[in-house]
């Protein structure tokens, strides 16, 4: 029985120190912690280095620079110095629900065939926000039922 | 074409079915049957068309009836890149599209691969008796005469097969007890009038060897065995029958008491020639007390209300009110709701009205709590389901379900709310118990080696899992003479734990989680799927 499993969140940035900040912060206030959290600054040049090394004492944060500019390069470099069972991908950008990886983690303890796991996508209801607007352009719109 | 549009035209032509109009609807009935042979014969690969049922028989009531066929094709044969069968219903989608005289695709339409037919016809008892009834009342429209094939049935066989269709017209004169779905006035006569004539077919079959398929014949015949009272009744319904759009008093309560004496005495005559002789098993069945049951918050304020109504509407027509754990291990319920369900029995001691019935089942209303809560009347031997799940499990009798019975004269309301724990009792197990078991089992590793195990929602695995271990359990002590039978999940984790010594933690951890699952409460017991799979696995 798989009770135990440990987490990697890799997140991946440049020049996003300030949302950043935010995305750290709805890392360390997770229900269930991430055993480790990589961050992957590609050639930043703004004071990230700074704001990922101020959560040392409220996360088990590592910071790695990769110098070949491109998302591909910084997350295979996040995915290789990864040391946990699951690893788990947010943006800089993003503030994660508290409860992320609590039920992220579930389905991999659950059943042993599963390798990956994502959120569902669901397009909003067209002229509604601004999330919305950006999809139905991009989207097909689809009236969540 | 829409209920009401269709309901509109059905009036019309109920109300206008005489002379010279009732030609014209005759012409149109064989025209769509002349047509429906036409359409579907033309598919390469299709052996035989039968006509069933009421225009088979030639009791055609023109805008009710609907034309009811089945197709048998053959096994293998390919037309193209698509199978004869899918071909077939494809052409009989677009015949029931603009001819309304069929039957719904779904339901109506039957459509049988030869070997599909035969296998039917040997494992599902409804269909055993129905095909076996086809022999005399189907009629062959097209190909070669299959049915007569059928091996013949043994007595005992065609009884127990029988008992099925009345339990078929029991799921299907349930809507008298909900409020939500009522039938439109014509159709609930026309309803009873067939519920009626068959229980009456199945009960000169059963109770006097009389073997008849017209409806009409059977109410004639069996009248010479009813009584004054009950001659009546079947004199009402015929009348239903002849006006059926008239807007007098509809006495539902008679019919519903006529259904039920014809079914009781049909079931206690078929127990007795087909279980009386056989040798049975006994089980030992555990005492309860309150803390074996789950009875959570939802199930325990519905049952403060049903309370309070039987006290107030039905106290005076029962004999007493029993609450039962949910136990039956027939191979039709391998999804185990049943584990910690209850179920809520009222025995009658002289007829409860419909309408009071009606009151009683809009109390548990639409909820669904976890846990089922079931209800059902007990009509001198038989017991009958009023909230229906399975069309073919809705009348208990003795021989059904022994273990059952024993639980229903045992566990009355009070003793659930009472601390008061109960010791053991013997029961006899049904005479197919070892054969549903062994197959239950073989279902049972079919379902873990299958990855897709994972994914069930973590109760509905939780109540798999006791279902499943509980199998496994009796399936290790068959060769007993008699088989102690754990009937909540709680006693399913002793008995567990007391064989399987090592597992004792996690099984005891598992249902404390279970607990929660039901409670609604936050659980872990997903981390234990892979555990309880290798548990099933080993033992």
């Amino acid at each position: 029985m798989k009770n135990n499993l440990s987490i990697s969140v890799i997140v991946i940035t440049f020049n996003r120190a300030k949302s950043l900040q935010k995305a750290l912060i709805s890392l360390a206030r997770q229900e269930r912690q991430p055993d480790e959290v990589i961050v992957v600054d590609n050639t930043s040049t703004d004071n990230t280095k700074e704001i990922v090394l101020s959560f040392r004492n409220k996360l088990n944060i590592k910071y790695i620079y990769e110098k070949r500019r491109g998302i591909p390069y910084a997350r295979n470099t996040g995915v290789k110095n990864a040391t946990k069972d699951i690893i788990a991908f947010t943006d800089d950008d993003c503030v994660a629900d508290r409860n992320w990886l609590k039920y992220l983690e579930i389905p991999f303890i659950k059943d042993p065939h599963i390798g990956v796991v994502g959120g569902e996508v669901s397009c909003l209801k067209v002229g509604q926000n601004i999330v919305a607007e950006f999809y139905s352009k991009n989207m097909p719109a689809r009236e969540i039922e | 074409m829409t209920a009401n549009l269709r309901n509109f035209f059905q009036v019309i032509i109920v109300r206008t079915s005489f002379p010279p109009l009732s030609l014209l609807y005759k012409i149109l009935y064989m025209i769509a049957v002349r047509r429906a042979v036409l359409v579907l014969g033309s598919v390469n690969g299709v052996e035989a068309i039968y006509l069933r049922r009421g225009v088979s028989r030639n009791e055609i009531v023109y805008g009710l009836s609907d034309i009811d066929l089945s197709v048998i094709v053959n096994d293998n044969k390919k037309s193209g890149m698509t199978s004869v069968k899918e071909k077939v219903r494809s052409a009989y989608n677009r015949l029931s599209r603009f001819i309304p005289l069929f039957g719904q695709a779904n339901r109506e339409f039957e459509l049988y691969s030869t070997s599909e037919f035969f296998r039917l016809y040997a494992d599902y008892p409804i269909l055993k008796y129905r095909f076996n009834e086809g022999k005399n009342t189907w009629r062959l429209l097209f190909g070669r005469d299959i049915v007569k094939d059928l091996p013949k049935l043994q007595e005992s066989e065609l009884y127990l097969t029988a008992t099925k269709e009345l339990e078929v017209w029991w799921s299907l004169v349930n809507a008298e007890f909900s409020s939500t779905h009522p039938l439109p006035q014509f159709g609930r006569k026309y309803l009873w009038y067939k519920a009626i004539a068959e229980a009456s077919k199945v009960y000169l079959l059963i109770c006097y060897g009389e073997k008849i398929y017209r409806r009409e014949a059977a109410l004639s015949e069996v009248r010479k065995y009813l009584n004054e009272e009950q001659n009546q009744c079947i004199e009402q319904v015929r009348r239903y029958m002849k006006n059926l759009t008239s807007k007098d008093n509809f006495l539902v309560d008679d019919v519903m008491k006529l259904f039920m004496e014809l079914t009781s005495h049909a079931c206690s005559e078929m127990e007795r020639k087909v279980y009386g002789r056989t040798t049975r098993k006994r089980a030992m069945l555990p005492g309860l007390d309150c803390n074996d049951l789950i009875i959570e918050k939802e199930v325990s304020h519905k049952l403060e209300e049903i309370e309070r109504y039987i006290q107030r509407e039905l106290v005076a027509h029962l004999d007493y009110v029993s609450l039962v754990p949910q136990i039956y291990l027939g191979m039709n319920v391998l999804h185990n709701s049943d584990i910690d369900s209850l179920h809520l029995v009222l025995a009658q001691k002289d007829f409860i009205p419909v309408k009071k019935l009606r009151g009683l089942d809009s109390l548990l209303g639409k909820v669904r709590s976890p846990q089922e809560l079931e209800l059902l009347i007990k009509y001198k031997n038989v017991f009958l389901s009023l909230r229906i799940k399975t069309k073919f499990d809705c009348i208990w009798t003795p021989g059904k379900c022994p273990l059952f019975y024993s639980l229903v004269n045992y566990f009355l309301l009070d003793v659930i709310k009472k601390s008061e724990r109960r010791k053991a009792f013997l029961s006899i197990l049904p005479p197919d118990f070892e054969d549903c078991i062994r197959k239950r089992v073989a279902r049972i590793n079919e379902v873990i080696s299958d990855p897709d195990v994972y994914k069930m929602k973590t109760l509905s695995f939780l109540r798999f899992f006791w279902g499943a271990t509980r199998t496994k359990l009796l399936n290790n002590l068959l060769e007993s003479d008699c088989i102690y039978i754990p009937l909540t999940s709680r006693q399913i984790c002793e008995m567990a734990s007391q064989r399987f010594p090592e597992n004792s933690e996690w099984l005891n951890g598992l249902y404390g989680e279970y607990r929660k699952e039901l409670q609604e409460e936050e659980s872990q017991a997903y981390r234990f799927f892979t555990k309880s799979i290798d548990f099933l696995k080993r033992i």
